[in-house]
């Protein structure tokens, strides 16, 4: 009975000190896990932040023109279009009556490159025309925005002098093509659809110009 | 089983970490830990006193104020030393509530770290479906002389395949060919997730001379308003689903049939008429894209 004393006390000393290396092996695995998770997880949100600006980038855009159908008639529309620059200020307007059914707003589209190297497609709203009006015959709408050759447009953003003097450059291009070489570009002339998708009279519409060199028609 | 099972007893290792941090960390936690101690001590102080008390009165004498204090004197020092004779076990619960909180905090992080993945893939996806672009035309310019232009349109739809699914030939007066498509956007949340894509269906030609309504008609739509381009057997159908196909044609004529319903469901972003043109020389082709992000697009200008 003595003898069965020491050896018990002796097996509780042995499983003590088994759990006591369990908890610390434990203790160290939590450790480790929770300093290389930290790193890992750092990298992440790195990754996820670019990602997200990434995305917003794609669906990013401007809106430099604003227009309304003012009546119609049953071959004529009679418009109000307003330009506005990248700070959302307006810079010029017009109001025309053109023959027609479908009403035709065309944009130039051209490929620039940043200074801080990202490329994105700018478009310059280039004439008004309809179905039934050529868009040769079609109304500038060039005039409506040139400051001394610089378009207005783009006032309203951070530019360098680079930027400045190439968007100067692509401008008069656009102003005589003649004179131009040939950038890369195309002309986007978005418009409605007669019994499918017409502009209503009295509604105010929006065009949504895409970095990737998309234009859309939406409601404001 | 077993992760069902970890994730069952997270709560309660949160809830003892958090607490065990709140009590030993903070200030309040302290001051509330130190207090609960503080009135365990009064009332086995107060109990001490009141059986003496008690004893007292039954033997009919009277507990002074000297007594009273010496009393509760010896019942703190005798509390303080059994806290001495304690310590060993506080020390290993201290160590157990370490381990506690250490596991908690790895497993937050794990946590962590399996949203951030999930959120990666969801980013990823999203920015992979937005890029895309999908062709709508390619036009190929024969010749360019006297004032006309031949060329052949070859029209594409979004089935897939590399083949067009019509090819059209025509003469326009001018110098710039347009291509008129009517186009129509998906919210962006549809197309962000893969369930919609932005579609454009190529109707018309005309020039920079020739007006629109005058132009040449690419004979795209068929008698029940469907686009033709899009009327594909199962076995033409690549890289979709053929049901999944089909079932974005119902969408798109559901759209052409009712544009303000489509808006309304918060399906179509917008739905118009969309003219893409160039100046162009013989020789020359180009490709008209519907961009992902919005619109139809010229780009790929080259001579062949």
């Amino acid at each position: 009975m003595m003898d069965k004393k020491p050896a018990r006390d002796g097996k509780k000393k042995i499983g003590r000190r088994i759990l006591l290396m369990a908890a610390l092996v434990l203790f160290c695995a939590a450790v480790a896990a929770y300093v290389f998770l930290g790193s890992f997880i750092g990298l992440q949100k790195k990754r996820i932040a670019a990602l997200e600006r990434a995305v917003a980038a794609i669906s990013a855009n401007t809106v430099p023109l604003r227009f309304m159908v003012v009546s119609r008639g049953p071959d004529s529309i009679d418009l109000r279009l307003r330009l506005y620059d990248l700070a959302g200020r307006e810079i010029g307007m017009t109001e025309e009556s053109l023959p027609g059914g479908e009403l035709y707003i065309d944009f130039a589209l051209v490929p620039f490159e940043s200074e801080d190297g990202s490329k994105r497609w700018l478009a310059f709203p280039a004439k008004i025309f309809t179905d039934s009006l050529p868009a040769a015959s079609g109304i500038s709408l060039y005039g409506l925005y040139d400051r001394d050759g610089f378009p207005a447009l783009f006032e309203g953003a951070q530019l360098g002098r680079r930027e400045r003097s190439a968007l100067r450059e692509l401008f008069a291009g656009l102003r005589d093509p003649s004179a131009a070489g040939d950038e890369g570009g195309f002309g986007s002339a978005v418009h409605d659809i007669r019994g499918l998708a017409s502009f209503v009279e009295g509604r105010v519409y929006k065009i949504l110009c895409r970095s990737k060199g998309g234009i859309e028609i939406t409601e404001d | 089983m077993t992760h069902d099972t970890l994730a069952a007893f997270k709560p309660i290792l949160y809830a003892l970490a958090d607490a065990s941090a709140f009590l030993f960390t903070t200030r309040l936690g302290l001051a509330c830990l130190g207090g609960f101690l503080l009135f365990i001590l009064a009332l086995r102080v107060a109990s001490v006193l009141s059986e003496r008390r008690l004893l007292t009165k039954a033997a009919g004498e009277r507990m002074g104020a000297a007594a009273s204090l010496g009393l509760m004197a010896r019942e703190l020092a005798a509390s303080l030393a059994r806290a001495a004779g304690a310590l060993p076990a506080l020390a290993a619960i201290a160590v157990l509530l370490a381990l506690v909180g250490g596991l908690a905090e790895s497993s937050r992080r794990l946590d962590e770290y399996i949203e951030g993945r999930q959120r990666l893939a969801e980013l990823s996806v999203t920015l992979r479906n937005l890029e895309r672009r999908y062709k709508v035309a390619e036009l190929r310019v024969d010749s360019v002389a006297a004032g006309i232009i031949k060329a052949r349109a070859f029209l594409y739809d979004a089935s897939g395949s590399q083949a067009p699914a019509r090819i059209q030939e025509f003469e326009l007066p001018g110098s710039e060919i347009y291509v008129d498509a009517i186009v129509c956007n998906f919210d962006y949340s549809e197309i962000a997730a893969g369930r919609a894509v932005n579609l454009a269906i190529p109707y018309r030609v005309f020039s920079d001379e020739l007006p629109q309504s005058r132009g040449i008609g690419l004979e795209t739509f068929d008698g029940g308003g469907l686009p033709l381009v899009y009327l594909r057997k199962d076995q033409e159908i690549y890289g979709i689903e053929p049901g999944r196909f089909r079932s974005r044609l119902a969408e798109l004529a559901a759209a052409f049939r009712d544009e303000g319903l489509a808006r309304r469901q918060g399906i179509v972003r917008s739905l118009y008429g969309n003219a893409v043109h160039r100046r162009v020389c013989a020789g020359e082709s180009f490709t008209v894209w519907v961009e992902q992000s919005g619109g139809i697009t010229i780009k790929d200008a080259s001579s062949f």
